[in-house]
């Protein structure tokens, strides 16, 4: 089996430990993976194509890291990291697009991997980026816990786990932190 | 509002949240006693728990095939990817009619 071309949980525990450059090194292989997987699954003629956050990120990571060297920390980690990746893609993606909504021929950061999003609710990105950065001013960690869960799909269970807190602690933090951002994007 | 008061805030919407909707009132008014502001934020994030169902739930992520190997494109090819998402998003709408109003698509556009 051949090695990517980087050493990934090496670049993922740069990441975990506050390298800043870590991220940037990281960006094209998942972007290239991506679009690896969107290739295959147009390859397949499947009539379903739409992924789950968490299903597409579950791909890139056993492509990138591996089966051979999956432990749940490894995984926390990627998840941690696909989570702010995914949050950059997405508001990045739609600050572009509102961008060209205007004229304003700023360039547009497509998701350019083949990869489309489709969301469940009308949920303004931009806005819930800033409303998310003013949560993990007042708390930290629910921001994580809604980062985690809107931007891969993880479960509360999933989430506990990769933040090593109880799930009793997951599903509070959650409902209080869904309350305060509604109200916030209600509100701007 | 600063972490502190957040903190204060969470642990009394929380405990509002645990209590049936005809009790939340008299705990309230004794837990806020003398602090109208900290009434206030839990009375408006209490309201927002009616609306919230479905409040952030991931997006989910369609895939195209507008890139060729290589990365160059065919306008075959994303003509025929197009087509074949278009047949999704509607699929897609039809699955989940109650949303479509609000439903936001977003489309990539060509890839080279």
């Amino acid at each position: 089996m051949s090695q990517p071309p980087h050493d990934v949980t090496a670049v993922l525990r740069d990441w975990t430990d506050g390298d800043p450059e870590a991220l940037g090194r990281l960006m094209p292989l998942v972007f290239d993976e991506l679009r690896t997987i969107a290739r295959r699954y147009l390859d397949r003629e499947s009539p379903n194509h739409t992924l789950q956050p968490t299903a597409l990120v579950n791909e890139v990571y056993l492509k990138l890291v591996g089966r051979r060297r999956v432990t749940w920390e490894n995984r926390a980690q990627f998840f941690g990291f696909a989570a702010e990746l995914m949050r950059r893609i997405l508001v990045d993606h739609a600050r572009g697009l509102r961008a060209s909504k205007r004229g304003g021929g700023a360039p547009r950061i497509s998701l350019e991997a083949g990869v489309d999003v489709a969301f469940r609710q009308d949920v303004d990105v931009v806005a819930l980026d800033d409303a998310l950065k003013d949560l993990a001013a007042l708390d930290p960690r629910q921001a994580k816990i809604v980062e985690l869960r809107f931007f891969t799909g993880l479960t509360n269970e999933e989430v506990a786990a990769a933040l090593g807190i109880s799930l009793t602690t997951v599903k509070r933090e959650w409902r209080t932190a869904r309350l305060w951002l509604y109200r916030e994007l209600k509100r701007r | 509002m600063s972490p502190e008061r957040w903190q204060q805030i969470k642990a009394v919407l929380d405990a509002a949240l645990e209590r049936d909707v005809a009790r939340r009132a008299t705990f309230l008014a004794e837990v806020c006693q003398g602090d109208e502001a900290l009434r206030r934020e839990i009375d408006s994030l209490l309201a927002a728990e009616r609306r919230v169902r479905g409040f952030l739930e991931p997006p989910l992520f369609t895939l195209l095939a507008e890139t060729g190997a290589g990365g160059e494109t065919s306008h075959r090819a994303a003509a025929a990817g197009r087509r074949r998402l278009e047949r999704r998003r509607r699929s897609f709408l039809n699955d989940r009619k109650e949303d479509h109003e609000t439903m936001i698509f977003m489309r990539s556009g060509s890839i080279i």
